[in-house]
């Protein structure tokens, strides 16, 4: 794919498969390495980030024998997701209106 | 190059990390390796890169934050050196204000416990001048019976008279006194246990 996902658009990408539902590293890597084309080794720094700035937190359950670490979300971080969601939406609209075709902006 | 090889290298790449940060993300990778299974290893491994790649971005990302943090740091501290300017005209004369107000507190303090020692021993100033004329009138009523014995019988009654004043001063005082030295020694032991617990519960929490 030509197109990958900014850093951002990787943070708010994360938010939003764990709004409603906390997931480990493997399923969060397998679900948006599908759409966002970016490689596997990428989310670990990004999971990290979210952590550190206390939008993401983690717990520890043990399935199968080994230990798996859930990453869920925080208040603080699904107000970062609503945030996202809302800039998201402009910017879209945006490169839309640009890539797609559609009115251009006549300079006033 | 196998799972282990692979965290093994992973680990020797992020030397540079504080030790939880490191752990955390070799964790992180070793699950991701369980996750996919057994059979799948070869396959992870050529997804993920070459464990230095990885540990690049890693080491990029802490850096950057790490970095972001000093610089905000930073930010804060010529902020602060301007607001304690700004506000020592109103801080210099308060903490002076405080200080004075400290050291009368202090010279109140000292003079209420001189007074409370000198109101102690007064009684104490009087017996031991009760008991000592007692002492010199027996002392003149041993001579005077040699010479004229109705003289010394009035020192002698004198004398007698006295020590008893001493004695009713020394039962009525001698209980409070002693009530009253134990109170302040007592409260030097207080205050003294006072001043040297901050320093107990800083050990402790060492």
């Amino acid at each position: 794919m030509a197109f990958s996902a900014s850093a951002a658009l990787l943070d708010a990408c994360v938010l939003a498969l764990l709004d409603g539902e906390d997931m480990y590293g493997y399923l969060l890597t397998q679900n948006i390495q599908k759409s966002a084309g970016v490689s596997e080794s990428t989310l670990y720094p990004v999971l990290r980030r979210l952590q550190k700035d206390n939008c993401l937190d983690t717990y520890d359950m043990a399935c199968q024998g080994r230990n798996r670490r859930y990453y869920t979300l925080t208040e603080r971080g699904a107000r970062q997701l609503a945030k996202f969601r809302l800039e998201w939406e402009e910017f879209r609209k945006n490169i839309d209106q640009l890539l797609l075709g559609g009115q251009k902006n006549e300079p006033k | 190059m196998n799972r282990s090889e692979y965290l093994v290298e992973l680990t020797l790449c992020l030397k540079g990390l504080p030790d939880d940060e490191r752990q955390s993300a070799v964790n992180y990778y070793a699950e991701y390796f369980d996750e996919a299974g057994k059979g799948n290893e070869q396959a992870v491994i050529s997804e993920l890169g070459a464990p230095s790649e990885v540990a690049a971005r890693i080491l990029e990302d802490a850096d950057l934050r790490e970095r972001r943090e000093r610089r905000e740091r930073r930010a804060m501290r010529p902020g602060i050196i301007l607001l304690w300017i700004f506000a020592s005209p109103i801080l210099i004369p308060l903490f002076a204000a405080g200080f004075v107000v400290f050291i009368s507190l202090m010279c109140v303090l000292f003079v209420l416990i001189v007074c409370a020692a000198i109101l102690l021993f007064v009684p104490w100033l009087v017996f031991v001048v009760f008991a000592a004329c007692a002492i010199f009138l027996a002392f003149c009523t041993v001579q005077l019976v040699f010479m004229h014995v109705p003289t010394a019988c009035f020192f002698g009654g004198a004398a007698a008279a006295m020590l008893g004043l001493a004695l009713i001063i020394y039962g009525a005082f001698r209980r409070p006194f002693a009530t009253a030295l134990r109170f302040i020694g007592s409260m030097f032991g207080k205050a003294a246990q006072l001043m040297a617990k901050p320093f107990y519960r800083r050990r402790n929490k060492r």
